[in-house]
């Protein structure tokens, strides 16, 4: 099978795709998510030298509408994230990440890219109805395609195998999510399950994306700053 | 549709293309103090004001032992300048012609442009928009008709603005006969002034046609914002046999932090 026909794109690669200004109004499953969200009741379940560690924890959710991005024909509809934990009653944080949710309407698929200070980075990916209120996506370690990449201690340590998250999106302005890292630990015997699971409420609604605001009645001729335009005499 | 009926004109998408050109390209000849100025926006036609984080104390309050106070904004103002394009002109476009006559566009174009660079570096009082070189306290730097002289004079500007704390890189914005006298002027030994002129300020030479005189200013950013709400567009009026009238319009304010980041070169 040739790479074109793995996807519904077609041979022209380069031809690049009109999207909507409007980002708010084309993100399909994870339109909800847009907006910032506060967590209070979080569980995981993470490894520590004795078996299995339980905390509890608070998380804060933003997600901020991104303009349309292309690569050709492909274009995706997003979310730029940052989620910041930390343990109930302790201040220093626990876990934090970033990176965004995509919408791929011509394909049907959401896309997260996660990126955690711990030298660790993964790409996720799942089907899903642009109404759907319940999708899943997945990572598999060792791909070139929504795999997961480790830092050399953490992949030789803690070797992370695959990936899952299932999203839930509830009718109450709250969705929630439970997701799973299947570890392969150092002198462990069996993959280890590192699981976390929360419920988010939301604390605002999303601020439009850039584009958005500048295209909301505007024909304007686009001039905007002129300070790194090369003048008469830059 | 908006407010600026571009859909109820009598003009041809390839008509409106090319007017929409000349004016970005004449409007991009001529404004200088975007190239020098701190920007936000475009906010929409609809962004009326800019936050001054201020207010006001009013005398009194609708109950006894209540304290009240107004919020102070900066309102945007409005320009808008006319044109009119010829229906026999237009009509061209639909042909093919790439040549059409737009000198109306590039008139009006320039007074706009004229109009924003006028307002910031001079000030525009009924606007509410203090003026660059108006503003400054520090006293201007006299400048003649020897042009070998002109690094002089910048470099004793660049001490003042030194001495008043204003970091740099500076750059300088040349009204029309400055611009020339620079730009055709060497000093003896026979090295450019125009360079000289960028040592001295570290920052860019700008051609600014509404400046009378000129003005060096920091750029270290923070010190002057220009906030525009609608950015330039051309928007269409109405028209007749003969004639398609239009308007390029903006709505924009200017805050100025710091005063003392500029001096003004007057001529003598």
């Amino acid at each position: 099978m040739s790479p074109a026909e793995t996807d519904s794109y077609g041979t022209d690669i380069y031809t690049e795709v009109d999207g909507d200004p409007d980002t708010l109004a084309n993100l399909g499953p994870i339109r909800p998510m847009a907006g910032v969200f506060e967590g209070l009741k979080g569980a995981d379940q993470h490894p520590i030298d004795v078996g299995v560690g339980r905390s509890a924890f608070i998380e804060h959710y933003e997600l901020t509408p991104i303009d349309f991005q292309t690569n050709g024909p492909q274009i995706f509809y997003g979310l730029r994230y940052h989620t910041n934990i930390r343990e109930v009653g302790l201040p220093a944080m626990f876990h934090d990440q970033v990176g965004y949710w995509l919408w791929e309407p011509l394909a049907n698929s959401v896309t997260l890219t996660l990126g955690i200070p711990r030298g660790q980075a993964l790409i996720a990916m799942g089907q899903a109805e642009a109404n759907a209120t319940e999708f899943e996506l997945t990572a598999t370690a060792g791909t070139d395609v929504n795999g997961i990449v480790s830092n050399p201690f953490l992949d030789r340590a803690f070797h992370t195998s695959s990936y899952r998250i299932h999203v839930t999106i509830h009718d109450d302005d709250t969705w929630s999510y439970e997701e799973e890292g299947v570890l392969e630990i150092e002198g462990g015997d069996a993959p280890f399950h590192h699981t976390d699971h929360n419920t988010l409420s939301r604390v605002s609604l999303p601020q439009p994306n850039p584009l958005s605001q500048y295209d909301v009645g505007d024909s304007s001729l686009g001039i905007g700053s002129l300070r790194n335009e090369s003048g008469y005499l830059p | 549709m908006n407010h600026l009926n571009r859909e109820l004109a009598p003009v041809t998408e390839s008509a409106w293309a090319q007017i929409d050109d000349e004016a970005s390209r004449s409007l991009k000849q001529y404004l200088a103090a975007r190239r020098l100025t701190d920007f936000e926006g475009p906010l929409g036609w609809d962004h009326s004001s800019v936050d001054l984080g201020r207010i006001e104390n009013l005398a009194d309050a609708p109950v006894e032992g209540v304290a009240s106070a107004r919020r102070l904004v900066r309102p945007l103002v409005e320009f808008r300048v006319p044109f009119s394009l010829s229906r026999q002109e237009l009509a061209a476009a639909e042909r093919g012609a790439t040549d059409l006559d737009l000198s109306p566009v590039i008139a009006a174009s320039r007074s706009a442009a004229l109009a924003e660079d006028g307002a910031i570096f001079h000030g525009f009082e009924n606007g509410d928009i203090p003026g660059i070189a108006e503003s400054s306290p520090h006293e201007s730097v006299t400048i003649d008709d020897d042009y070998s002289r002109f690094p002089e004079h910048a470099a004793k500007a660049v001490a003042i603005l030194r001495a008043a704390d204003i970091a740099g890189p500076y750059a300088i914005a040349l009204g029309a006969k400055c611009f020339t006298g620079v730009t055709e002027t060497t000093e003896r030994g026979g090295y450019p002034v125009l360079e000289h002129l960028r040592e001295i300020l570290g920052g860019p030479v700008t051609w600014a046609p509404a400046v009378e005189g000129a003005v060096i200013l920091s750029q270290r950013g923070g010190d002057y914002k220009l906030t525009v709400g609608e950015d330039f567009s051309v928007g269409y009026h109405f028209s007749d046999a003969d004639q398609v009238r239009f308007y390029i319009e903006e709505s924009f304010a200017f805050q100025i932090n710091t005063p003392e980041a500029a001096v003004r070169l007057v001529t003598r």
